[in-house]
C-alpha cells in the first residue's frame, strides 16, 4: 500500500500532480470574459427597462388617481342638484327656470333689464345681484338687487335656499326675523 | 488579507456588480480566473477540451447566479470551484451512461493519444466521484502544493490527522480509479 510516508514513487503522485496552464490561456480569459460581460450588460440594460417602465406606471397611476380626486366634485346639474332637491322642495324657493340672459351682460345692464321687466323682475334682480357678488366683488351693489328681487317675488320664494348665496340668505333670514318679530308684536 | 475584511470586499463588489458596475466584475474575475482554471484543469485530469467547455460554463453560471453568492459563507473562489465540481460531477454522470450505451471497437488498435484520453479521462472521473472532504485534502496537497502543516493549520487539525486524512483520500482515489478502469 502506498501513503504519503512511503519513499518509493507512486503512479498516484504523476496522476494528481498539477498541469501547467495552456499557452493559450489568456485567449480563453478573454474570451469568457467578453461572455459574462454580456450577460452582465443585458442584466444591467433590463433593469433599466424595469426602473423605466415602473417610473411611467407611477406616473400614469398618479395621472388616474388625480382624474379621480377631480371627477366626484358635485356640480350644478349633478351631485348638488340632487342633494339639494328636498330641502328646496320643503323650503318651497325659486324653482322656475330662469329667463335667457346674454352671457356677456354686465352686473348693471341686468339691473336695467329687470328694471324695465314686468314679469321676471325679482328673478333679473336677483341674477344682476349675483353678477355683482361673483364678478364685480360689489356687495352694496348686490345688497340693492336682492333687495329688489325679495320685494318682486312671490312669498314662497322669500324662503332661504341653498342655491343663495351668503348675503342672499343673510337678507332673507334678517327679513324673516322682522317678520317674525312683527308678528309676535314686539 | 484578514477574513472580515475579505468578506466585506466581496460583498462590495458583489453590490457593485448587481448593481450593473463592470469594473467590478473585472476585479472579481481577473483575480480568480487563473485559479479556477487550474483547478478545472487539474479535475479533468488536464484534458483540455473539456476544461476548457467547463470553466467557460462556471463563469456563466457565475455572472447569472451572482444574487446566490454569500462571502460570509466562504470565498468566490470557493464558491466558483463548488460550481466547476457539479459541472464536472454532471458532466462524468452524463459521460458513464453514454458510455454503458456505446461498445468500443476492439478490433482497431487504440492509438497512443486514445490511449492517454482514456487515462485522463479515468482520473477525472476518480476524481469526481471522490467524496468532498477527500477532493479537498488532495486538492491542498497536490494543486496548491501545501505541506502538511500548512493544511493542518487551515483545517485547524493536526498534522497528524491531516496525514491520516491524506491515507485515506489517496486510498479512496486508488480505489475508484481501479474500479473506473
Amino acid at each position: 500500500m502506498h501513503d504519503i510516508f512511503s519513499r518509493e514513487p507512486d503512479p498516484l503522485d504523476g496522476m494528481l500532480a498539477p498541469l501547467p496552464l495552456p499557452p493559450d490561456a489568456e485567449a480563453l480569459r478573454q474570451k469568457v470574459y467578453a461572455q459574462t460581460s454580456r450577460v452582465l450588460r443585458r442584466r444591467r440594460r433590463l433593469w433599466q427597462c424595469a426602473y423605466a417602465a415602473g417610473l411611467a406606471a407611477s406616473f400614469a397611476i398618479g395621472l388616474l388617481v388625480m382624474r379621480a380626486s377631480i371627477r366626484p366634485i358635485p356640480t350644478d346639474s349633478g351631485e348638488r342638484g340632487r342633494v339639494s332637491a328636498p330641502s328646496t322642495q320643503a323650503l318651497g324657493t325659486l324653482t322656475r327656470p330662469r329667463p335667457p340672459v346674454p352671457a356677456d351682460e354686465s352686473a348693471l345692464a341686468r339691473e336695467v333689464v329687470a328694471f324695465d321687466s314686468l314679469d321676471q323682475r325679482g328673478e333679473l334682480y336677483r341674477q344682476a345681484g349675483d353678477r355683482y357678488m361673483e364678478e364685480e366683488s360689489d356687495p352694496q351693489s348686490a345688497l340693492r338687487c336682492y333687495a329688489n328681487a325679495l320685494d318682486n317675488v312671490p312669498k314662497q320664494e322669500q324662503a332661504i335656499s341653498s342655491d343663495d348665496n351668503w348675503l342672499l340668505m343673510a337678507i332673507k333670514n334678517a327679513r324673516q326675523k322682522e317678520k317674525d318679530h312683527a308678528k309676535n308684536g314686539g | 488579507m484578514q477574513p472580515d475584511d475579505r468578506v466585506e470586499r466581496e460583498q462590495g463588489l458583489r453590490r457593485a456588480i448587481l448593481s450593473g458596475e463592470e469594473y467590478a466584475w473585472r476585479t472579481l474575475y481577473d483575480e480568480a480566473f487563473t485559479g479556477l482554471y487550474a483547478y478545472v484543469l487539474w479535475r479533468c485530469a488536464g484534458l483540455r477540451d473539456r476544461a476548457d467547455e467547463v470553466v467557460q460554463e462556471t463563469w456563466l453560471t457565475a455572472v447569472r447566479r451572482l444574487r446566490a453568492f454569500d462571502p460570509s459563507a466562504g470565498s468566490f473562489a470557493a464558491w466558483l470551484r463548488g460550481i466547476a465540481a457539479n459541472l464536472l460531477r454532471n458532466h462524468f454522470r452524463r459521460e458513464s451512461r453514454r458510455a454503458r450505451r456505446t461498445q468500443p471497437l476492439d478490433c482497431e488498435p487504440l492509438a497512443r493519444a486514445a490511449e492517454a484520453r482514456e487515462d485522463a479521462e479515468h482520473v477525472a472521473q476518480a476524481l469526481s466521484d471522490l467524496p468532498e472532504h477527500y477532493e479537498a485534502v488532495l486538492r491542498a496537497k497536490y494543486l496548491d502544493g501545501q505541506s502538511v502543516a500548512a493544511i493542518a493549520a487551515e483545517r485547524d487539525e493536526s498534522p497528524k490527522a491531516v496525514e491520516s486524512l491524506l491515507t485515506r483520500a489517496r486510498q479512496a482515489f486508488r480505489e475508484v480509479y481501479q474500479k473506473s478502469e
